[in-house]
């Protein structure tokens, strides 16, 4: 009895053997998430993969070419200056999934902002954006606005284009029962009489 | 205080808590990170560790006391806790599913298993040590009235001829020997009674520890299907090639 049950434990474990080297086999068996169509159409496994060998950055340059940059979308003519495609891509997540994964902290230092980002200062502060913002939370540290006192507003801001329009004076004064000035010479440039610099929704009127 | 005897019991409701929180809130791009696979490894490591106490229950014939059980318990129940957080309940590859159902049967029939093989074991160690002193009771008594099956037979058709046909002046003179070895008869009687109804208990004990053979083939051949599926596993991760090595 004892080789009986021995001899079906051996039975079994040589069974779990050749299972697992027929599943070694498929390749299927393994993908750990679908590819995006893109890739599962036109690549099969080895144009990435290597037998033994780790996925390397060279296999994305056999189809994504980046050396016309002019050529790109504005918002990745960025890749031009960079290397390492998987620091920030990988596949297998499934067909609509996101193979990207943006973290400006990786990208080349010598890139300037404006490659990709419209400037909203209008190059009033230079094309240096990291000189004031953080690159991982693009928020600007220890920035602080210019004193209560200053009335140079429009060296950095410009007035909205409602501001432009006669209409919208003429309602304001009707409105508030107050006189601007002579709307035709009015010149949108002195912010300060009707805003405060703590808040700019909070109005004087 | 916390009881280290009811650690077992925390871990396998640790384990089923973390199956049933991933399946709620799952972490599908944690067990392709750096740190997923640092647990996938870790976890892998202690299941292999608490492979010692079969290899030694079988290899080595170590029982008992040199071979206790409890660590395997902990090895099992913390790196499948582990594997489970390295899985991130991400069961998008054939061979990843093939992996977390066997690791599920290999868990669970273990704490089914456990919990039915010890209190069965318990019960029918009770049953026996009962047997055993019913069994001394009834020869001690039988033995010091000397008294015999035929004895207390005699006893029975006594009373059933004074039943049918009256008692006459004989009987009389006897009744108090009769009414000694009557109470003494129906002692060993319900000594009996109670023997046989532990004999039927241990019965009933013996059949379940057997059913235990079948939850103890379920955990030992899903362990050799989840041994085979993780081997697999890290060859298919290491052939396909990991991003994070160098």
């Amino acid at each position: 009895m004892a080789a009986v049950n021995k001899v079906f434990h051996i039975g079994v474990a040589v069974g779990m053997i050749v299972f697992s080297i027929w599943l070694f086999s498929q390749e299927q068996a393994a993908e750990p998430g679908a590819l995006k169509p893109v890739h599962e159409e036109n690549a099969v496994c080895s144009d990435c993969h290597l037998p033994w060998q780790r996925v390397d950055d060279s296999s994305c340059d056999g189809c994504h070419s980046f050396t016309d940059t002019f050529s790109l979308r504005p918002e990745i003519r960025f890749h031009e200056a960079e290397e390492h495609c998987l620091d920030c891509h990988s596949e297998h997540r499934g067909r609509t999934g996101n193979i990207s994964r943006m973290d400006h902290t990786l990208l080349n230092p010598d890139l300037l902002c404006s490659t990709c980002h419209l400037d909203p200062h209008e190059q009033l502060f230079g094309e240096d954006c990291r000189a004031c913002h953080g690159i991982s939370t693009w928020s600007v540290a220890g920035y602080r606005h210019p004193p209560v006192d200053r009335q140079e507003c429009n060296r950095c801001h410009r007035a909205p284009l409602s501001h432009q329009d006669l209409e919208f004076w003429q309602r304001i004064e009707k409105r508030h029962n107050i006189r601007v000035g002579d709307i035709g010479d009015l010149t949108p440039t002195e912010c300060w009489k009707c805003h405060v610099i703590h808040d700019w929704q909070h109005l004087k009127m | 205080m916390f009881d280290a005897k009811k650690l077992p019991d925390v871990l396998a409701g640790l384990f089923i808590g973390l199956v049933l929180l991933l399946m709620a809130f799952p972490l599908e791009w944690f067990s392709g990170s750096i740190p997923g696979h640092v647990l996938g490894m870790a976890g892998t490591i202690m299941m292999l560790l608490a492979l010692i106490y079969p290899f030694r229950k079988r290899i080595l014939k170590k029982k008992g006391k040199q071979n206790p059980l409890l660590p395997h318990i902990y090895f099992g129940l913390v790196g499948s806790s582990l594997v489970v957080i390295h899985s991130g309940h991400k069961h998008a590859s054939t061979i990843g599913v093939l992996i977390f159902v066997a690791m599920l049967l290999v868990v669970l029939s273990g704490i089914v298993g456990k919990m039915l093989y010890a209190k069965v074991n318990r019960s029918l160690r009770s049953h026996k040590s009962d047997l055993a002193l019913l069994t001394q009771a009834f020869r001690e008594r039988r033995e010091a009235g000397d008294l015999t099956l035929n004895a207390c037979r005699l006893v029975v058709e006594q009373e059933k001829v004074s039943t049918w046909e009256g008692e006459d002046e004989e009987d009389l003179t006897e009744e108090a020997d009769l009414a000694d070895v009557r109470a003494r008869c129906e002692m060993l009687g319900e000594i009996a009674e109670a023997m046989a109804d532990k004999e039927g208990a241990i019965q009933v004990f013996s059949q379940t520890q057997k059913y235990f053979s079948f939850w103890s083939n379920v955990h030992i051949f899903s362990t050799y299907f989840l041994l085979a599926m993780v081997g697999v596993h890290v060859l298919t991760t290491i052939y396909y090639g990991l991003r994070w090595l160098p």
